[in-house]
């Protein structure tokens, strides 16, 4: 029992210390003692500035990263399992640009100004969109293959990113709210409070669930539709109750931290090395690492250059690029199951 | 039970909602920030931040942080530099200001993205600019550290007032009222200048952008003796302009902001090479002078010296 869950209590140790080494570093020099303090006691004394450094603007980008980067690889084991192929992930189905193109024209449509839930709502609603259409190009027959699939999904993603330059070009006539829409898109996680841990919190929680609760399902699925009908599973059922969740975490994922590719690629291929490819163990390790992942790539993007910061994208990328390519060069690696 | 975890999490994201409602509207909602005002002529003073609360200020601040261009040029025409612990880092650039020669270099230069190094300077004032996004002003708020925001700057009156709010907030208001005066002055030797009947009807050619009703250019032209084409072909604030839709408005003079220090008269290749051009009358005269941005794009009190230039390069063609 205590071998089964190491890799559980290793991932999550990694994502606490990645978290806390992400609160006591920064461009404004506070001392680990001083941060350490301020995590323990709370924000007492309004003026105090190093506990505002780190209550409200280190600790609350770290959660954000942390539930982002947890929300986008659950979200891409599910849908390796769900597509059958171990490339499929939100950002290379199209489901990330999908759900940026829905934050964009909700900012644009001005619906955010007077309902801050829009955003997320609306990063959501383009997530499901772009699922379900992958869903329906790629697979026949519940049947995936990986040239329509992966086809389907790059046709999708540059749609949905033209969409996003046609908001941006729009916006432009009007200053402000062009100016919030490039914020929006190019923004990584800087500048983020609580209010985005506070929108990202329980649809990711809950999301997270219903995928938990299907895991076992999705594993007899993976032997086929046929299969899964054998053993008394409705897999279509299943299918778009994973599409929905899916897209709910990649949606709410894309709301509070952005556009971020690669996280719902590597987190998977990596858990699936030490949990084993069943979905009940599989799901959860690609939470705690990809949570992991994005706070240490966040911390990298704003550490490296200080005090410029790097995008959170550019990291992210400069190490999913080669891993992906890694992927497609070893075909044998293949294998989801 | 999966209607009961369908449930759980129906509720749950409704109740988290139904909190992030309840708090003031995320920051890329919030439009233009509002204009402070000081009141009380000794401290303590009252202080209205850009986001509608109420500060007092009980002396003068000593450490002045400003995370906005214009703040920056018009603390450095008030303070004394050691009360200046903070300018943007657009400061040090000649080409987009004048006053990069006064900024001083001890003061850091900082950026409203990076919201931890801005609290690090513990300042006891804070300028901002319409632009600015809300979260540093929340943060700046929670630490303490009172806010002013001079808003947008839409007319050269705005940018007259905006040097007297200064003034107030850091304690300076005499030397406000002088530099708001020798401005005036300055206005009004423009508009007093003998002119034609007929305005100018001018074209600010920002490579691809112009600037219509509402804007400080749009007033700055008026003020000067034209008349902006962008304003009366309906235009407002900033926008997007083709070339060809430029070259529609058939302009009598068009002005160019250049990088420049000094202007630039008669200056058709400032246009680029685009033929479309030669279709307009102002250019075939040559009528195309370069402004240096740092006047021109300025929106503090520089932006006078873009009013005298413009004045001056109207009265050299009119008969």
């Amino acid at each position: 029992v205590t071998r089964a869950w190491a890799p559980f209590a290793l991932l999550a140790a990694l994502g606490a210390a990645a978290i806390a080494v992400a609160v006591c570093v920064g461009v404004a020099h506070v001392p680990l003692s001083h941060a350490l303090a301020a995590l323990v006691h709370g924000g007492r004394g309004p003026t105090d500035w190093e506990s505002l450094v780190v209550l409200r603007v280190r600790l609350p980008r770290a959660i954000v990263a942390y539930l982002a980067g947890g929300a986008l690889a659950v979200s891409g084991g599910a849908l390796q399992g769900l597509f059958r192929n171990p490339l499929a992930e939100p950002g290379v189905l199209g489901v990330t640009n999908g759900a940026a193109l829905g934050a964009v024209v909700a900012i644009f449509c001005g619906l955010t100004a007077h309902v801050p839930a829009a955003l997320p709502i609306a990063a959501c609603l383009g997530a499901v969109v772009v699922t379900a259409v992958v869903l329906a190009i790629g697979s026949r027959g519940g049947r995936t293959t990986a040239g329509s699939l992966l086809l389907a999904g790059v046709a999708l993603a540059n749609l949905a990113a033209a969409g996003v330059t046609l908001t941006i070009s729009l916006s432009l006539a009007n200053y402000d709210v062009g100016r919030q829409v490039l914020q929006w898109v190019l923004g990584g996680l800087e500048a983020r409070t609580w209010d985005q841990v506070a929108m990202g919190t329980a649809p990711i929680l809950g999301a997270l669930a219903v995928v938990l609760a299907d895991a076992r399902k999705l594993d007899a699925m993976m032997l086929g539709d046929v299969a899964a009908i054998a053993v008394g599973i409705s897999a279509t059922r299943v299918r778009q109750r994973l599409v929905i969740a899916t897209a709910v975490l990649t949606g709410i994922a894309v709301a509070i931290g952005g556009a971020i590719g690669f996280v719902g690629l590597i987190a998977p291929h990596v858990a699936r090395r030490l949990v084993g490819a069943g979905h009940v163990r599989l799901l959860p390790a690609c939470f705690l690492g990809g949570g992991a992942f994005l706070v240490v790539a966040d911390l990298v993007a704003r550490t490296v250059m200080a005090p410029q910061e790097l995008r959170l994208g550019v990291v992210t990328a400069a190490v999913g690029a080669p891993f992906f390519l890694l992927l497609l060069a070893r075909r044998r690696t293949w294998e989801v199951s | 039970m999966r209607a009961l975890v369908a449930a759980l999490v129906a509720c749950a994201t409704l109740a988290s909602y139904a909190w992030s409602a309840a708090l003031p509207p995320p920051p890329i909602a919030v439009g233009a920030l509002g204009t402070s005002t000081v009141a009380g002529g000794a401290y303590p003073k009252t202080l209205i931040d850009p986001l509608g609360e109420r500060v007092v200020l009980n002396a003068p601040p000593r450490r002045v942080v400003s995370i906005a261009l214009s703040g920056d040029e018009i603390l450095l025409e008030l303070l004394p530099p050691e009360r200046l612990v903070g300018l943007t880092y657009l400061v040090d650039d000649p080409a987009t200001t004048p006053s990069s020669v006064l900024a001083p270099a001890a003061a850091a230069r900082v950026t409203e993205e990076n919201p931890e190094a801005l609290l690090a300077l513990q300042p006891d004032l804070v300028i901002t600019a319409g632009y600015t996004r809300s979260e540093p002003i929340v943060l700046l708020e929670a630490a303490g550290v009172p806010v002013v925001g001079t808003g947008e700057h839409a007319t050269l009156e705005d940018v007259l007032s905006a040097v007297t709010t200064l003034g107030d907030a850091v304690g300076e208001p005499d030397r406000a009222s002088a530099l708001v005066a020798s401005l005036r002055a300055r206005i009004a030797a423009v508009a007093e200048r003998p002119r034609g009947s007929r305005r100018a009807r001018v074209l600010l050619w920002d490579h691809g952008y112009t600037y219509g009703a509402g804007t400080l250019a749009d007033d700055v032209i008026r003020r000067a003796g034209g008349s902006d084409v962008a304003s009366e072909a309906g235009m407002r604030g900033p926008v997007d302009l083709s070339e060809e839709a430029a070259v529609a408005l058939a302009p009598d003079v068009v002005l160019v902001p250049i990088e420049e220090r000094a202007p630039r008269s008669h200056a058709p290749e400032l246009l680029g090479v685009a033929p479309v051009w030669q279709a307009v009358k102002a250019v075939q005269r040559g009528d195309v002078y370069g402004v240096p941005r740092a006047w021109m794009g300025s929106v503090s009190h520089h932006v006078v010296r873009a009013l005298e230039v413009i004045a001056g390069i109207l009265d050299g063609r009119s008969p």
